[in-house]
């Protein structure tokens, strides 16, 4: 089973407009206070205060307004931090995500990483792991963390955030108003009232359930990883770990017809440190030998002194593969081209996949000529 | 760029493109070239503007001068009374207008927005059009529909314009065609076809069929629809023999005299073929070909309000191409339609300028349609119709009848002063010949009485002693010296408006009496017409846009009737309910560019809740007839499935018709369920006969406690009760001329107050003034009055006098009283009056601008009043259920209500599948006094089945029909015979109507998968069999304020007590008072109260401030309420988004009336929220206009 890692960035919208934490500030959006500063919370703001009460309390408030272009930026920088650890990362709201570490044996000190690095460069954060989202987010709030039964037990049915609303409610309906009493529940009991989803239900009030993270950041983005958990201290290995992982992310990258010109590479070391290199290059890296010039670029100029425990390279702001199709039945005339096509189209199909090939009519037409279509279509106009 | 001279063309059209998103409409070429290869070029073209105000017109605009659009407005009345209906354009200033040049023409078919989503040109509009062009006729033709006829034709005669009257029609193979009337005889072929058309096919599905067509040809031009019809549809698809049979058949039809084809050239893709091939066949069929083609809208800017218009009448996205509703009946015969949003903007009106340019090559077709215009009637619209005669004789009967009614309510011995009344009244009615009227509301009424249906008239009618002696009216006229000409002016300027209000219940069943007695050609109801208006506009606009449901909702809920659809804009920033909700402008971008162009287009048709018309001519041979969705009532053969309306408004029909307003008061309703609920224990009760000079129900008026009574419950009613010291019916009466017509009002109602009460002395200049005014101590109340004194002092004929009373409100905007000073004023004292005297009168006369009611209107209603007060007072309980199961009804609703009737110490109990009905019922309630208890007969009301939100009307009537047979044994035994659906049996657990089987509602909730189970299984069962029942889990119930919150939120209403209360303890802790103590405060004493804010008023103020009004509920009761302008926008956003705050401000005192006046005003955040689970929401309504 995979763990997964919420974190919760305390004091984002403060941090995103740089209000100093002595000054009582406060981040307002729709006439709410989105986040205040220390000050400002000391003398009695609190996100979710309307700001006529919030200028009530603290007449000398200094409000700023929401914008977008300040919290992008902010939100960008610190989700690369989770990059750095996960296979996967999920945003939520901006100042929060969902990361997923994979079968990891022991998440602890890749938690204390993160909070380490995190706060260094944005303030403090909550962490919490779980096998699913929804425990993970629930333990951010728990320290230390319990085992996910007690951690769960007193948690308000209406804050069991990995099923429906409408779920939800019934459980309140029914008596169930903390999460520790639906994890009692008798399944059979589940099952009368919420028919197949009871299993799910019953899994994830008990901490188990299996709630994916999808890979949503950065936008565009494929990764792959290596553990070594005894260690890799020789060079010559290391350079095999890396040429596979680059021949694993280029047939990746071709299955999917994607291409890029950024890599990163983030390596673990046994102490715990995480080091991540980038690179850009002027033009795609769409081939394993492309790929690993870069990566072997990279490293060049670095001494890696300690045994190295875990690799990951990714390549963000992929793009479509653009090819070109020079040879392609271009020496056939218009009927030998008909004729030849279909044999061809049959080919490319077995070698990249069945409906990986789009004929031009089956490409997204213009409204335009839509518009015309269903015209003509309907009239009987030729 | 076109294509080089010498090019063959092969196609040459204009498309609209993606403008929303900013795309310029472009004009395509497809040509040929020297060497023959196929090639097409496209260039740009303008690009549509929707704000004229944001750049100069790019052509020649001749419309933006002067505007000519109407201002159409649901109910005149209101807004005359507002004054905000602007005068429409002088033909003067329409006509300077006019710009271009170019032969002229007549535009043929051209649509107004009654055709629902295809046009945007208002009927009245395009006369106006024309006239600005210089166009010396038009055609009107709405598809199946003449709605627009009487306001087109009354416009276009004043303009100058010769109308057309025509109409569109679809064919069951796909095309339309256009008939227009050449006479008299055609209009009624044309009603008669429109009818038939259809009321012979489901509802909101008509179809011609050629059948159809030929049993009604006579005196009609038939145009071949342009591109739309069924010849150029045959031509596009290259089906020129169809083509060729359709006009044969059209000329077999119509001869070919009078069948025209119409040639469109509106840029479209197939013009240039289409057109040629059209020309070949006119000339072959020796037919004149004129210049036609559809118009739907005004200018090509306004395309994009066209194009929204009908993706909101077709259910289409803008990005998509086909809407998704259904162009016809599952029944009907199915085809592939084009799309009805246009390829193009270019169905405009053009100018005569454009139209030479568009028709360079063949000016004959413009000269064409004039030829077309000559040859019809320059009227083809029939006269009024007549009332169909009750009898052989019916002045002899009227006379008869009244006579003998008159004896039977007066006593044989009558007197000659009400002799000659009545003979007078009879003898005007015979001379001006509205016998038949009479006798049609005397029959009808007579109907209701003998079926105990409760009914009594209002408006003018009350003032004629006739009506109450025929039993139209429940006020003695006579008795109350009220003043017949009114009424019925002896010159017969007016005709009769009889109007009548029934219960609301009964309505159908006495429309179905009057077809029955009359005969379904000659009964119809009117039509009304449902318009956009800013909330409208605001959904569906947003819907085709795109945005989300909840996006809409949260903009639509904060937006109320003071915000007209072109101050949406500025009413983001001017209203605090709306500033501080964080609505995103841009979201809304085409919201507010469309919504001045979209505001009051027609976008349904229902039927008129009221207005009834008879004729003794079939109806459809005066105005086309269609189906309403009103259902009859009776499985008889004789009466219709829905009931028939004629496609004319009020407005409309008013030139054609006498109409009878068979209207409905809940009071009516009220007093019928407390008279029945009554007779279960006392059979002769008779709501009636109660009496009008009840002490103690003047008491009640006096005392304001009139929460629940019928046209007297408004916080403005209540007060003006207290100050006048309401003593009468008289009294009563003042009260309900001077406040129920609203801010408008033209009673000066305090100086009126402080006169009754004898705060200002007056006096009278001269006796006949004292006989005039003297019961209304000195002031004009009543509309009468100023009749009178028009008539006493000026000399004016009865007639004239309410003519220019008319005119003194309709035209108050020009100070129309002012106008006619000198007149006046040298009237009077030529009858010998002193000059002071005749200025006195004058300013009587002209200060009567507001809208005002009739003496025997406000005698009527506060009849009413009185009758339900005295119930109120001594049936509480059937009184408070009658009112309950009336809802929706009156100034408040049900939770107030109900907060009314427990103060009142009615008990009420919570609905119960034993024992509730579908309506509230009256119950016997055991209370304990001293120990001992005590049987209270008619204490409590239970609450009705139809009071729970969600149960559908087969549950009811299950639950209902079980029970008769046996009563039900358990919740298992109830689960398994009536089987409700899952959701609708968690709504009965939860309201407490299954308390009965067990107290503990979570476990029934618990339980619900078993019994559906259980009753899964005795169903399936072959056998008789009986099983064991599960039982029933132990679990904690509900607390009392999680049962509270459910019962509020299906209800509607609290059972035990106000959700207030479970604040009380807290909120007086920190020294807030409750409603009651406030009101008790002495006046100028500050003081806290927290409550739910509820009954918001906007009145509009002289100054342009806005003043905000609202009771504040509690479980004591409400508080009235004032917030002036400074608070409304310091809190304005408290007051209308939460559903409780806490009030700062002192008490005021307004002539014994205690009102609170706000400083200050909070959110309050309910601690009731901290002892429930659920603390998402409150069910409570901060306002009124946020419940829609």
């Amino acid at each position: 089973m995979n763990t997964i890692v919420a974190a919760q960035l305390k004091g984002f919208y403060v941090r995103a407009w740089g209000l100093p934490a002595d000054e009582p500030a406060a981040v307002a959006h729709e006439k709410g206070v989105l986040d205040a500063t220390l000050a400002a919370q000391k003398q009695g703001i609190q996100p979710g205060m309307t700001l006529p009460e919030a200028r009530a309390i603290v007449p000398d408030l200094r409000i700023v307004s929401f914008s977008e272009s300040p919290v992008a930026a902010l939100r960008e920088s610190w989700l690369d931090c989770l990059v750095e650890v996960g296979q996967a990362v999920e945003p939520g709201m901006p100042h929060e995500a969902w990361v997923d570490l994979g079968p990891h044996p022991d998440p602890e000190p890749v938690l204390r990483f993160l909070s380490e690095r995190i706060e260094r460069d944005f303030g403090s954060v909550r962490l919490g792991y779980g096998e699913s989202k929804w425990l993970a987010e629930a333990r951010c709030h728990l320290c230390p963390y319990p085992n996910p039964p007690l951690a769960l037990a007193d948690i308000p049915t209406l804050d069991f955030r990995g099923i429906s609303e409408s779920f939800r409610e019934q459980f309140v309906f029914l008596g169930f108003d903390h999460v520790g009493e639906i994890a009692g529940a008798p399944l059979s009991l589940l099952k009368k009232h919420f028919g197949r989803e009871a299993d799910r239900i019953l899994q994830l009030a008990q901490g188990k359930g299996h709630d994916p993270v999808r890979p949503a950041y950065p936008l565009a983005s494929r990764a792959v990883e290596r553990r070594t958990p005894d260690g890799v201290k020789d060079r010559l290995v290391l350079d095999a770990i890396l040429h596979r992982l680059c021949k694993n992310l280029i047939r990746r990258l071709c299955h999917e017809e994607l291409q890029g010109s950024e890599v990163r590479l983030v390596i673990e070391f046994e102490d715990g440190l995480i080091q991540t290199y980038t690179r850009k290059a002027p033009r795609p890296l769409n081939t394993v030998s492309l790929l690993q010039v870069a990566i072997q670029q990279l490293l060049s100029a670095k001494v890696l002194d300690q045994a190295v425990v875990r690799v990951r390279m990714l390549m963000p702001h992929l793009s479509r593969l653009v090819r070109p199709q020079s040879g392609f039945l271009s020496t056939l005339n218009l009927h030998q081209k008909a004729a030849a096509l279909e044999p061809k189209i049959l080919e490319i199909g077995s070698k990249f996949g069945e409906g990986k090939v789009c004929r031009a009519s089956q490409l997204e037409v213009p409204r335009r000529i839509q518009v015309l279509r269903v015209w003509r279509e309907t009239t009987g106009w030729k | 760029m076109k294509p080089p001279d010498g090019s063959e063309i092969q196609a040459h059209w204009r498309e609209a493109g993606e403008w929303w998103a900013g795309e310029r409409p472009q004009e395509v070429w497809r040509w040929v070239d020297s060497t023959g290869v196929r090639r097409e070029t496209l260039a740009p073209l303008p690009a549509y503007r929707l704000d004229s105000k944001q750049s100069p017109p790019a052509e020649e605009n001749h419309r933006e001068e002067i505007a000519l659009r109407p201002h159409k407005v649901r109910d005149v009345k209101v807004s005359e009374a507002s004054g905000w209906v602007p005068a429409p354009p002088s033909v003067t200033d329409i006509r300077r207008s006019q710009k271009g040049s170019g032969p002229p023409y007549a535009p043929l078919h051209v649509l107004s927005n009654y055709a629902f989503g295809r046009s945007t040109l208002f009927a009245e509009e395009i006369p106006r059009l024309a006239a600005a062009l210089d166009l010396p006729a038009v055609a009107l033709a709405d598809p199946f529909s003449l709605t627009g006829a009487v306001e087109f034709a009354r416009e276009a005669r004043r303009c100058g314009v010769k109308p057309l009257i025509g109409a569109s029609f679809e064919l069951a193979e796909g095309g339309s065609l256009v008939l227009i009337a050449r006479d008299k005889t055609g209009y009624r072929s044309l009603c008669q076809l429109i009818s038939e058309c259809h009321l012979s096919e489901p509802r909101l599905f008509p179809m011609a069929t050629w059948d159809r067509l030929a049993r009604f040809s006579r005196g009609l031009l038939c145009l071949t629809g342009g591109d739309l019809g069924p010849i150029d549809r045959a031509l596009i698809r290259g089906d020129h023999e169809r083509a060729a049979e359709l006009l044969t058949r059209l000329v077999d039809l119509y001869g070919p005299s009078n069948v025209f084809v119409e040639i469109e050239r509106s840029y479209l893709p197939w013009t240039l073929g289409v057109n040629q091939r059209l020309r070949e066949l006119a000339q072959h069929f020796r037919l004149t070909a004129v210049a036609g083609g559809a118009i739907t809208h005004a200018v090509r800017d306004d395309f994009p309000v066209q194009d929204v218009l009908t993706c909101a009448e077709t259910l289409c996205a803008i990005d998509e191409i086909v809407g998704r509703k259904p162009t016809r009946a599952e029944a009907q015969p199915q085809r592939l339609d084009p799309p009805a949003r246009a390829l193009n903007g270019e169905r405009f009106l053009a100018s005569r300028t454009e139209m030479a340019v568009r028709f360079f090559d063949a000016p004959d077709l413009l000269q064409n349609t004039l030829q077309l215009a000559d040859r019809v009637d320059d009227e083809v619209m029939p006269g009024p119709a007549t009332m169909p005669p009750h009898s052989d004789n019916d002045p002899e009967m009227l006379r008869e009848v009244t006579w003998r009614n008159a004896r039977r309510l007066y006593g044989d011995r009558l007197r000659p002063r009400l002799r000659r009344r009545i003979e007078h009244e009879l003898d005007r009615m015979i001379q001006l010949n509205f016998s038949s009227h009479f006798l049609v509301a005397w029959d009808f009424c007579q109907w209701a009485e003998e079926r105990g249906i409760h009914y009594s008239g209002r408006g003018s009618v009350v003032d004629s002693v006739v009506a109450y002696c025929l039993g139209l009216s429940r006020i003695d006229a006579y008795a109350h010296h009220l003043h017949f000409d009114r009424f019925l002016p002896a010159d017969g300027s007016k005709r009769p408006d009889i109007d009548i209000d029934f219960e609301a219940k009964k309505r159908q069943e006495l429309r179905e009496y009057l077809v029955r007695t009359y005969g379904r050609q000659h009964v119809a109801g009117i039509s009304a017409i449902g318009a956009y208006h800013t909330r409208g506009i605001i959904r569906e606009v947003g819907k085709v846009f795109g945005l989300s449901e909840s996006a809409i909702q949260y903009f639509c809920k904060r937006i109320h009737g003071g915000v007209s659809p072109e101050r949406i804009v500025k009413s983001l920033e001017s209203r605090p309910e709306l500033r501080s909700s964080g609505i995103p402008a841009e979201r809304f971008q085409w919201v507010f560019r469309m919504a001045e162009k979209l505001a009051d287009i027609p976008r349904n048709m229902r039927s008129h809740s009221s207005g009834v018309i008879l004729s003794v001519q079939p109806l459809d041979e005066i105005a086309p007839l269609q189906w309403s969705a009103a259902e009859g009532t009776e499985e008889d053969e004789s009466i219709d499935p829905y009931w028939r309306i004629v496609q004319w408004d009020k407005r409309s029909a008013k030139y054609f018709f006498d109409k009878f307003d068979i209207l409905c008061l809940r009071g009516q309703d009220v007093l019928s369920g407390t008279e029945s609920r009554m007779r279960v224990s006392f059979p002769n009760f008779d709501a009636k006969t109660i009496s009008l000079q009840d002490e103690e129900s003047y008491r009640a008026m006096r005392s304001g406690e009139l929460i629940g009574i019928p046209q007297s419950a408004s916080p403005a009613m209540r007060q003006a009760h207290v100050r006048l010291r309401t003593e009468n019916l008289h009294d009563a009466s003042l009260v309900q001329a001077g406040i129920r017509p609203g801010v408008g009002g033209a009673v000066k109602m305090n100086t009126l107050i402080a006169r009754r009460r004898g705060l200002e002395p007056y006096s009278f200049e001269h006796p006949e003034l004292e006989n005039i005014l003297g019961h209304t101590y000195g002031i004009v109340v009543f509309q009468e009055q100023i009749d009178q004194l028009l008539q006493s002092f000026c000399g004016y004929s009865s007639g004239e006098a309410e003519d220019i009373r008319d005119k003194i409100h309709k035209r108050r905007r020009e100070d129309y009283g002012q106008l006619i000073r000198d007149e006046i004023l040298h009237r009077i004292q030529s009858r010998g009056f002193s000059e002071s005297i005749a200025s006195h009168v004058f300013e009587l006369i002209a200060a009567f601008k507001g809208y005002g009611f009739a003496q025997g209107h406000a005698l009527a209603f506060a009849d009413i009043s009185i009758r339900s007060i005295h119930c109120q007072q001594n049936y509480p309980a059937p009184y408070f259920a009658s009112l309950l199961s009336a809802q929706p009804a009156g100034y408040y609703g049900p939770c107030t209500l109900a907060n009314e009737a427990r103060q009142r110490g009615v008990l009420l109990l919570r609905p119960d599948v034993c024992k509730s009905e579908d309506d509230f019922s009256v119950e016997d309630v055991t209370t304990e006094l001293m120990q001992t208890p005590l049987r209270v007969p008619s204490g409590a009301i239970r609450i009705a089945l139809k009071q729970i939100a969600g149960l559908s009307q087969p549950t009811r009537s299950a639950i209902l029909r079980e029970r008769q047979g046996a009563p039900f044994a358990s919740f298992f035994d109830f689960v398994s015979r009536v089987r409700p659906p899952r959701d609708e049996l968690t709504l009965l657990i939860l309201s407490g109507a299954l308390d009965t089987f067990n107290p503990n509602r979570r476990c029934m909730l618990a339980a619900i998968p078993e019994a559906l189970e259980f009753a899964q299984l005795l169903h399936q069962a072959s056998l008789p069999l009986t099983f064991p029942e599960p039982k029933l889990p132990e679990l904690v119930d509900f607390s009392v304020a999680d049962r509270a919150l459910h019962e509020r939120r299906i209800l509607g209403l609290d059972i035990e007590s106000h959700l207030m209360s479970f604040e009380r303890e807290c909120v007086s802790r920190k020294g807030a008072l409750s409603t009651r103590e406030a009101k008790n405060l002495r006046p100028g004493r500050k003081a806290i109260v927290v409550g739910n804010p509820i009954r918001l008023r906007f009145p509009p103020t002289p100054s342009g401030k806005r003043v905000v009004f609202f009771d504040l509920e509690d479980e004591a009761g409400l508080l009235n309420v004032t917030c002036f302008d400074r608070v409304y926008q310091l809190d304005g956003h408290a007051i209308v988004c939460s559903p409780y705050v806490t009030l700062i401000g002192h008490a005021q005192d307004r002539d014994g009336h205690t009102a609170f006046l706000a400083k200050r005003v909070f959110p309050y955040r309910p601690r009731l929220l901290d002892q429930v689970v659920d603390k998402t929401h409150l069910p409570v309504e901060s306002a009124d206009f946020l419940a829609r």
